[in-house]
């Protein structure tokens, strides 16, 4: 008696989970500009490391004569491993029913999948590569009866968020579950071109609206990233796609209850560089490239940059100091003058709570002249988006260092400061700082003074430059209301030599973060 | 051709700087406009010929609002 025959039908099932939905299928796929699932694990994880799970799920049907014809499933997961690391991973088969829902007696990927568990109980980042639009209405009639949303896994998905890190790649079309599952992740990305997310299709969209509207219209990186900062970033092709993902998990630790690996980086932590002297222009009116500043701090080609292209006014960056993973949230004056918007405050409130989670310090560089004023910035609800950054910030006891470069004013400068832990704040010689910035509030506070002076300009100014001799950043230090002035060329020196001291802390609060009350 | 360079931000004229009828290269700053008490430069989008220039010095602009237009040489 052998047991050969049952070996060679895995061998065979295989064999047809391997081919997918056939030769025509995939290749419709690669004629699309896209790979297929098999070829995009292949290409993201370790040579050789991938150990699918339910390679044999699938659709049976018996034949007339000959074997039993599979289908197979129309999702691909497994355990991987990236950069030497375990990762659960799994994506939709495009080429089987366009990857929606299959109906076996266990989900492989999706809300409360295997592939969701797996990263659960091990302990270990999730790796979700969507291409796929969910459920299909052809579900009624095979089962005879509506399901209800959501039903069961849906739970899973959101406590995946406190506990390991979640990536999501949107590489092709999806909409309705997996759509909505790449925003349920801690950093997503989508290809340009080949990529389109939305709740609901062009179809849905003709028929409930009557609009004509393409699918890279309604859902392609210049909406979906770029507009409405739904996806994080955006890549040029998949290849950037995989490369950016193994980058960004590069930062992350496996789970809260470790820290993110350590480099061992060849930049010296007292290097100094000179082009920080004179950085900041001595014309207050002047903008400067503050992403080109962070990058003379932080280790040299450490950064790794989180929406990019949202929510300008706010720079966030995953970044190394002396080889230790830190949070950079940085403003950039050259847009808005750095005036936080509701764009920029969601993006910001986001990345507090991605550092907070993952116990990894954030180090603000501040130049914020506020948040964003106006008629529409009102109409956008700038303040609610701005005090839940700053909620978030209250709520956040992850360490952070503030370092001031320039301009640090009213509640958004509220939201660049460590209020549960060492509240450490060093300024440039550029800093300044106050609950108003002194020429829109002079007007105000001193309007009938002014209004009965001989020259009402004239008073104006008068009293602008007495209260500005009193926002020199130095009289704050002397009452020690900021902990150092320092020259910015040791800006390095000084955040690595507290970055490096502060892991000790790290790894005594390790483990998920209690969250509670309502973000207003 | 002609291409019509917007606003990038709600804000001021602070500053014309060039006239229309003169050459202008990619890149080359054009206006700048004060905003959130920064300065922020508008720039030719194309090498060209400033053909208009559709705001004044003090003028309030809204973000997206048409300022100027360049033609491409023949």
């Amino acid at each position: 008696m052998s047991w050969r025959a049952e070996v060679e039908e895995i061998e065979r099932r295989r064999a047809l989970a391997r081919a997918m939905g056939g030769h025509e299928a995939v290749h419709k796929q690669h004629e699309q500009g896209r790979l297929t699932i098999r070829e995009r694990i292949a290409a993201l994880v370790d040579e050789g490391s991938f150990q699918e799970v339910g390679a044999l799920s699938g659709t049976g049907k018996d034949a007339p004569s000959g074997p039993r014809a599979i289908t197979p499933a129309p999702y691909v997961m497994g355990l991987s491993k990236i950069a030497g690391r375990d990762v659960a991973i799994g994506g939709e088969d495009f080429t089987v029913r366009g990857g929606s829902s299959w109906g076996g007696d266990r989900r492989k990927g999706g809300q409360g999948g295997f592939v969701e568990e797996l990263a659960f109980h091990y302990r270990i980042p999730l790796v979700n590569l969507i291409d796929g639009a969910g459920g299909s209405v052809t579900t009624i009639r095979r089962r005879g009866h509506s399901i209800f949303p959501g039903v069961d896994g849906f739970e899973r998905s959101v406590s995946l968020l406190s506990r390991v890190p979640v990536v999501s790649a949107v590489l092709g079309t999806a909409a309705g579950g997996p759509a909505g599952r790449a925003i349920l992740s801690h950093w997503s990305v989508m290809v340009r071109g080949t990529a389109q997310v939305f709740a609901a299709g062009p179809p849905v969209v003709k028929r409930s609206l009557g609009q004509e509207i393409t699918k890279e219209e309604l859902g392609g990186s210049p909406v979906a990233v770029d507009a409405a900062g739904t996806i994080d970033n955006s890549v040029a092709s998949e290849a950037e796609c995989f490369d950016s993902i193994r980058r960004f998990l590069a930062f992350m630790p496996n789970n809260v209850w470790e820290l993110p690996p350590v480099t061992s980086g060849s930049d010296p932590p007292d290097r100094a560089e000179e082009a920080l002297a004179d950085f900041i222009p001595r014309d207050r009116r002047q903008p400067y490239d503050m992403r080109k500043l962070v990058e003379l701090v932080v280790d040299k080609d450490s950064t790794f940059e989180i929406q990019p292209t949202f929510g300008r006014a706010v720079i966030t960056m995953l970044a190394h100091l002396n080889g230790k993973v830190v949070g950079i949230v940085a403003n950039s004056p050259t847009f808005n003058g750095g005036a936080v918007d509701g764009k920029a405050a969601r993006k910001q409130t986001h990345f507090i709570e991605l550092c907070d989670t993952f116990h990894i310090p954030i180090v603000f560089f501040v130049d914020v002249p506020g948040f964003m004023v106006g008629l529409q910035a009102e109409t956008a609800g700038t303040l609610r988006d701005g005090m839940r950054c700053v909620y978030a910030l209250g709520a956040a006891t992850v360490p952070m260092i503030t370092v001031v470069i320039r301009k640090c004013y009213g509640m958004a400068g509220m939201a660049t400061t460590s209020k549960n832990g060492l509240n450490l704040k060093i300024a440039w010689p550029s800093a300044e700082w106050g609950s108003l910035p002194i020429e829109g509030g002079v007007a105000a506070a001193f309007k009938r003074e002014i209004e009965q002076a001989p020259n009402p300009s004239e008073r104006l100014q008068e009293i602008e430059a007495e209260l500005r001799a009193y926002a020199s950043p130095f009289r704050t230090a002397e009452a020690f209301g900021v902990e150092d002035i320092i020259d910015p060329r040791e800006t390095r020196a000084y955040l690595c030599r507290f970055i490096d001291a502060v892991q000790l802390s790290l790894r005594s609060e390790l483990g998920e973060k209690l969250k509670a009350g309502v973000r207003p | 051709v002609s291409k019509t360079v917007r606003s990038p931000v709600t804000g001021v004229i602070n500053e014309i700087l060039r006239k229309p009828g003169e050459p202008v290269n990619l890149a080359e700053p054009i206006i700048i406009i004060e905003s959130m008490k920064m300065h922020m430069e508008v720039c030719a989008e194309i090498e060209g010929v400033l053909a208009e220039i559709l705001v004044c010095k003090g003028d309030s602009v809204d973000e997206g609002q048409p300022l100027l237009t360049i033609r491409e040489p023949l």
